[in-house]
C-alpha cells in the first residue's frame, strides 16, 4: 500500500476544513435519523414491505383493464361463438402478460452487467427508466392494437359479417372508452418516465464531463 | 463463483441495524449536504435508508461496508429529486439558524455544509469523501469516475469551496 500523501488526497488532514469536518459532531438536525437502529431497521422493513405491495398492485392494476377488455369481448359474441372468443381472450391477456415478464426478465438480466459505483448506479436507473418509459410510450403497440387486431381477426374468422351485431356496438361503446383512457394514462406516464429518464441522462452527462 | 455474504449467521435486520450504528456518520453528512430543509431530510433519508436495505443482500463483503454505503447512499442523493422546491440557500445563509443548527455545532461546519451546498451534486460528493479522509483511488472506486478525473474536479471543486468560505467571512 502506497503512503499517504497530500498529493493523493483532496484535502491535507491538517487542513482546517478537514480538521472541522474530522471532528463535527451531530446536530440536532439530525432527527431525520433516530438513534434507535433497531427501529430503523424495522421501519426500512416496513416501508420497503409497503413498497413491494404497492408495486403489486400497481402491475395487478395493468392486468385488471386488460382482463375486463377481454371480458367484454368474450360476451359481446353470440352464443355459439363465446368458446372460442373466451379462449381467444385469455390467450390475449396471457401473451400480454408475457410480453412483460420476458421483457422484465431481459431487462433484468442486463442490468447484472453493470457494477456498484455511483456512475454505474445512475447508468442502471438511466436504463431502467428507458425501459418503463418505451414500454408506456409503446403501450398502444403491443397491448392495445393486438386487442383490436384479435377483435377483427376474430370476427372475420367467425364467417359473420363485420360489425353486425348489436353486440358489437355494446362492446366499442364500453371497451372503447376504457382503452381510451388507459392509452392516455399510459402515455402521460410514459412522458413522466422519460422526463426522468432527461434529467438522469444530465446526471450522467455532468459524470463524464471530462475536466 | 460469487463470494459468501460476509454474515451468513445474521438476519438482514441485524446488519442493517450495525450498519445504523457505525456508519449513521455517513448518512448524516449525505443529508445535511444536499438539503437544509426538515421534510427534505426525512425524504432524502427514507430513500438512502431503503435503498440500503434493497441492497444489503447484494453486498458480498468484496469492499468495506463503508464503501457500500458510501456508494448506494450517495447514488440515491445524486439523483433524489426533492418533492417540494426548497428555497436555495446560499454560503451566507448559515448566519440565519438552519434546521440543522445546534448550539455546540461550530460555525465553521455549518459553513462548510453551506458551501458544499453550492456545489454540483457530484463535486458535493467528490468533497465530501475527500474531506472524509479517502484517497483518489478510493474515491474512484465509490464514484466509478478515473482517478485523474477524480484529482481534477476535486482540485477545482476544492477551490470553488474555499472560495465560497472566503466569500462567507
Amino acid at each position: 500500500m502506497t503512503s499517504q500523501t497530500p498529493s493523493d488526497r483532496g484535502f491535507d488532514p491538517t487542513d482546517p476544513i478537514a480538521e472541522a469536518w474530522a471532528n463535527q459532531g451531530e446536530p440536532d438536525g439530525a432527527s431525520f435519523l433516530p438513534m434507535d437502529s433497531g427501529a430503523v431497521a424495522d421501519a426500512v422493513a416496513d416501508a420497503h414491505a409497503k413498497d413491494r405491495r404497492r408495486l403489486l398492485w400497481l402491475n395487478a392494476r395493468e392486468v385488471i383493464p386488460s382482463i375486463f377488455v377481454a371480458g367484454v369481448f368474450a360476451s359481446a359474441v353470440p352464443d355459439s361463438a363465446r368458446p372460442p372468443a373466451t379462449l381467444a381472450a385469455a390467450a390475449l391477456v396471457l401473451a400480454v402478460g408475457c410480453f412483460l415478464a420476458i421483457s422484465s426478465v431481459r431487462h433484468h438480466r442486463a442490468d447484472l452487467r453493470w457494477g456498484t459505483a455511483v456512475r454505474d448506479q445512475l447508468a442502471r436507473r438511466l436504463a431502467q427508466t428507458n425501459h418503463r418509459a418505451t414500454l408506456y410510450r409503446t403501450v398502444g403497440w403491443w397491448y392495445f392494437l393486438p386487442f383490436i387486431v384479435a377483435i377483427v381477426l376474430f370476427q372475420v374468422g367467425t364467417g359473420e359479417e363485420l360489425w353486425v351485431f348489436p353486440e358489437d356496438l355494446i362492446f366499442v361503446g364500453v371497451a372503447g372508452p376504457v382503452i381510451a383512457v388507459l392509452y392516455w394514462v399510459n402515455r402521460r406516464i410514459g412522458r413522466t418516465y422519460s422526463a426522468e429518464a432527461r434529467r438522469i441522462e444530465s446526471l450522467l452527462a455532468e459524470f463524464d464531463q471530462t475536466i | 463463483m460469487s463470494r459468501p455474504a460476509p454474515y451468513p449467521d445474521r438476519d438482514d435486520r441485524e446488519v442493517f441495524a450495525g450498519w445504523m450504528v457505525d456508519h449513521r456518520g455517513i448518512l448524516v453528512k449525505i443529508v445535511r449536504s444536499f438539503t437544509t430543509d426538515p421534510v427534505d431530510a426525512d425524504d432524502l433519508t427514507q430513500d438512502i435508508t431503503l435503498a440500503l436495505w434493497r441492497s444489503i443482500r447484494s453486498f458480498r463483503g468484496e469492499s468495506k461496508a463503508s464503501t457500500w454505503i458510501w456508494r448506494i447512499a450517495l447514488n440515491e442523493a445524486i439523483s433524489w429529486k426533492r418533492a417540494a422546491k426548497a428555497p436555495h440557500l446560499d454560503v451566507d445563509d448559515v448566519a440565519e439558524p438552519s434546521a440543522h443548527s445546534r448550539a455546540d455545532d461550530s460555525l465553521l461546519v455549518d459553513r462548510i455544509y453551506a458551501a458544499i451546498r453550492t456545489l454540483k451534486p457530484i463535486d458535493r460528493s467528490l468533497i465530501m469523501l475527500s474531506l472524509d479522509g479517502h484517497r483518489y483511488a478510493e474515491i474512484a472506486e465509490i464514484t466509478g469516475l478515473t482517478e485523474t478525473n477524480v484529482g481534477a474536479r476535486l482540485s477545482r471543486a476544492r477551490t470553488r469551496l474555499t472560495e465560497q468560505l472566503e466569500e462567507a467571512r
